[in-house]
Formats: C-alpha cells, structure tokens, sequence
C-alpha cells in the first residue's frame, strides 16, 4: 500500500483505484459536486468512470481520499478537530 | 472613514450562481457594520469594470467569487479578470479568491509583489451540493458544509480578526463539519463529503502579510 500511495501522484496502480472506487461506491446516488475552472457538474458516476480512466478529475479524487485516510490514520484530522473547539 | 469592500458575483452557470447567492450573506453581513460595498454582480464581474473599480474607489479588500485557474481568477463568462499583469492595480489589498487553485501561483506571485494578503485555494475548490436545490442554493444544506466555512474568512476579517486568523477560524468550521460528519456516521446523506471538506480546507492557504486586518 505504501509503494502505491508514492507512485499515485504519477500513475495510479489498479489496486488503489479499487479501493477508491470501492470506497465510491457505497456513497450515497444523488453525490453531486461542482468542481474546476469550468465549474463541472459530477455526480458519483462521472467520479467513478475519472478514476477508473485515470483522467485528471479521478487522480484528484484518488489523491484526496489518500490524503483524507492519511489524516485520519496519523492523527491529523484529530489534532484539527481539537483545536477547532479550542 | 470606513474600508471598502469588492466583491465580484459572476452568475453564469450553477456554480458561479451559488457562490453568488452565498456571498449575499457576507454582503448583508458587511453592510450591517456600515462598510460600503462594491457588488460587481452577472455581468458587472468584467474584467474592464473589475480593474477601473479597483483604482477609483481602491477597496481595501477584495471578495472574489468565480471560476480560476493558477494563475486567473475568472468573472462573468469565465473572463480572465485577475491575471499576475495586475500586480500594480491589486497592490496594497486583502484578496480572498474563492476559486480553484489561484492560491498555486497567482496568489504567490501578487504576495510576492505587493498584494499584502492572498487568501485562495491551491487546487481545485470542491463544492458539494443537492439537485433539488439547485434553484435555491442558500437552501441547501449540503453546499452549506462548504460555503459557511468559506464565507467565514470574510465574515472574520470584517470583524477584525487578522488574516492568519481568519484563515484559521474558516479551517476551524471546516474541521467542525467534517466532525459532524464523522459523528454521524456512514448512515447520513452528507458522509461522502467529508474527503472533499478535509481537500478545501488543506488547501485554502493564506499567502503574504499574516498579520494584515481589514
């Protein structure tokens, strides 16, 4: 997992982009998101189809559900969390 | 005598309507406390209107909505009005760009070259929202998430606070909401924005002067 998370900015391996897909899949149907310099419309399909094509939307979205895991994993998200009711 | 406040409102697709209508808050919020603000709104956001503006009422601080890319910010139709050439007109001003990745180089260069403050985005700003709301963005719940936190460096510097501050307390509201996400748990409708959240907030940066007020 390592290895893969240090080649996603580059090529994203399938195992990652099964996991984000799986990760995807179970949001709920009506995702919606605006995203880019031309303002897109994206629902959770157009999410999945970019990471399963490797386009520039679905590495964004790969890289930040990596760094979101990462957060969580080493405490960061927690540490902002806390400091927010401070 | 009181600072002035810009802000740019392109409406020219879906997105550019919500920032819009949630940047109507800041606005209501900002004539409450008697400052005098500058609505470019639709077609008003061109660049022409945008740069004349700014340096015949020179507006301490400027409240950017629209489309934009690492080195523009966009107005109406996506018309490049922030570019880095703008460097002599925005000088001496408080930026906040809400728009994709203007933060990565725009923001760096103005900071780097008399702009005091820039507060943007590194990378593309994500915004999450609901179809049924689509007419009624102040409505929607979903894109709330997003936008209260992002409204909130506004709303802090007109209370005062400094820019590294504001920048801090929108970041603190996005950290609630993801919070709030996480709390509730995968059942609730708007767990799937929580990635998303955790991506504006990483990369909502504040470039230049920290200790710059309004």
């Amino acid at each position: 997992m390592a290895e893969e998370i240090k080649r996603e900015e580059h090529v994203i391996s399938e195992g990652l982009k099964d996991l984000v897909i799986e990760r995807l899949e179970i949001l709920p149907s009506d995702l919606k998101f605006f995203i880019g310099s031309d303002g897109k419309e994206l629902s959770k399909k157009d999410l999945i189809d970019s990471v399963k094509r490797g386009d520039d939307v679905g590495q964004q979205v790969v890289e930040m559900e990596m760094s979101f895991l990462r957060a969580l994993k080493d405490g960061v998200l927690l540490e902002e969390i806390l400091s927010s009711e401070q | 005598m009181k600072n002035n406040l810009l802000v740019t409102r392109p409406e020219n697709d879906c997105a550019t309507y919500y920032l819009s209508k949630w940047s109507e808050k800041v606005i209501k919020e900002a004539q409450n406390k008697g400052v005098r603000i500058i609505d470019l709104w639709r077609n008003k956001a061109n660049r022409k209107r945008f740069i004349g503006t700014v340096i015949k009422s020179n507006p301490k601080l400027l409240f950017l909505n629209g489309h934009g890319d690492s080195d523009i910010v966009g107005g109406h139709n996506q018309e490049a009005i922030l570019t880095i050439k703008d460097k002599n007109v925005v000088s001496c001003k408080i930026i906040y760009a809400r728009s994709c990745r203007s933060g990565k180089i725009l923001g760096n260069v103005l900071a780097a070259q008399g702009v005091v403050t820039y507060l943007g985005y590194k990378e593309n700003f994500w915004l999450g929202y609901r179809l049924e709301k689509i007419s009624k963005p102040l409505e929607d719940e979903r894109a709330a998430l997003f936008l209260e936190p992002s409204n909130y460096v506004i709303l802090s510097l007109l209370k005062g606070h400094s820019a590294k501050d504001a920048n801090s307390k929108s970041k603190a509201l996005f950290a609630k909401n993801i919070e709030k996400l996480l709390i509730a748990g995968p059942t609730d409708e708007n767990y799937g924005y929580r990635a998303a959240l955790y991506w504006d907030m990483m990369n909502q940066v504040c470039l230049g002067n920290q200790n710059a007020t309004f």
